[in-house]
């Protein structure tokens, strides 16, 4: 009796305290609008568009002024925005030298769990894209979702 | 005169009392003797079809103390969980589990709760086979089907952002089902008579969760801590045996 009880006790107490040793590490999720650089290529008889890069003076949110998204950046092929999980639409201005382009993108979010340490994130659905075309052409949309899977959303044509 | 009342007194006494413990033992021959006659029955049926075996049909109504060790060490995680268990033939069980479970966590970046029922249905097999062996301890293998309806609420959880300021939500909740199914092994313990302790070893295969956005969950009740497709769990059980032997079966040194 005496052995079974023991038995019983070492092996519960085991799988007790095996089973709490776990030790999570938070990778951050940065999930991002990204959009690619094109412009108008009357060669390209599928697309009609090209990829291209671009340089950028400034890009910032409206709101965020002082946060620069990009500042000087030369030969950009891609631009990644953050959405503000405040809100169901971002706006963001794009300066070229003198000349300047506002981006207006509204999305729903749905809620994502990650996991108790490391917190819950949204993931995006774009459902329209207002623009100025000043030197901005246009905008494609190609890949609404936007989620932890890398990809392009939008393509910006100049 | 009152002589002879007490003397008829006394006879009526003893004619009563001798014709009841006559009527007893009448009863008492006529039962013997349907006894006999039913057991007759039984051995002509025995010698007809194939001998049956005695075994003892067996309830046991089980308290799952395994929340409470796991409470103790950390005041998270409560529950109350018990089981009945049935023995449907030689060696092979029926089972029914219910209960319920909450679990809170609280991080840097949210509080946690999880709350719910669970249901588990299935069977253990005990696979023990040495007959020499009269104790009554079990080591067993079985399976579970096992669906549970949970809240799931996180309160204060803050998302931040690389580039826009960290938003603090209060609350939301969501409702949602799990399904899943469990391969288990442990054994049953008899330590008093008809009082038994058990250990359960338990794999867990998350079949389907339905609801919505907290996917996977972090804590199902009765599934416990989600961490991918395979969960390990265990049980630690006391049983109290209520022993329903009615089964009319002749016992196996019957011939």
């Amino acid at each position: 009796m005496k052995n079974k009880f023991r038995i019983l006790l070492i092996s519960s107490t085991l799988l007790i305290f095996s089973s709490c040793l776990k030790n999570e590490i938070c990778s951050s999720i940065n999930i991002r609008l990204e959009a690619g650089i094109y412009n108008k290529d009357s060669n390209n008889l599928i697309t009609g568009l090209v990829a291209t890069k671009i340089d950028v003076d400034t890009i910032y949110a409206i709101s965020m002024e002082n946060n620069h998204l990009l500042l000087n950046a030369k030969q950009i092929d891609k631009i990644k925005f953050p959405l503000n999980n405040d809100t169901n639409e971002s706006s963001f201005v794009l300066s070229f030298g003198n000349i300047k382009d506002t981006l207006h993108i509204f999305y729903d979010k749905q809620l994502y769990f990650n996991s108790i340490k490391c917190g819950v994130y949204y993931n995006y659905t774009i459902t329209k894209i207002d623009f100025s075309t000043n030197l901005l052409q246009e905008v494609i949309l190609t890949k609404p979702e936007i989620n932890v899977v890398s990809a392009q959303n939008i393509q910006l044509v100049f | 005169m009152s002589f002879q009342l007490k003397i008829f007194s006394w006879f009526f006494s003893l004619v009563l009392l001798f014709s009841t413990s006559l009527t007893a033992q009448q009863t008492q021959l006529e039962d013997n003797s349907t006894r006999m006659k039913k057991s007759e029955v039984l051995l002509e049926k025995g010698k007809a079809k194939k001998q049956k075996t005695h075994f003892d049909r067996d309830l046991k109504i089980g308290w799952d103390v395994s929340n409470l060790l796991i409470g103790a060490i950390s005041p998270k995680r409560h529950g109350l969980d018990f089981s009945i268990d049935y023995t449907i033939k030689e060696n092979f069980y029926g089972i029914i589990e219910i209960g319920q479970n909450s679990f809170e966590q609280k991080s840097e970046v949210m509080d946690y709760y999880s709350d719910g029922q669970y249901f588990r249905l299935g069977f253990d097999s005990d696979m023990r086979k040495n007959e020499k062996d009269k104790s009554r301890d079990m080591f067993y293998l079985g399976a579970r089907y096992a669906f549970a309806t949970f809240e799931q609420r996180i309160e204060n959880y803050q998302i931040s952002s690389s580039y826009w300021p960290t938003i603090t939500q209060s609350e939301i909740s969501f409702r949602n089902q799990a399904h899943w199914i469990e391969a288990i092994s442990g054994f049953k313990v008899e330590i008093l008579k008809n009082m038994y302790l058990g250990l359960g070893l338990r794999f867990k295969f998350l079949i389907y969760q339905a609801g919505n956005e907290i996917k996977p969950a972090p804590f199902i009740p009765g599934y416990g801590k989600t961490g991918g497709a395979l969960v390990m769990g265990i049980n630690y059980n006391m049983y109290f045996n209520l022993p329903i032997n009615y089964s009319k079966k002749t016992p196996k040194n019957a011939k």
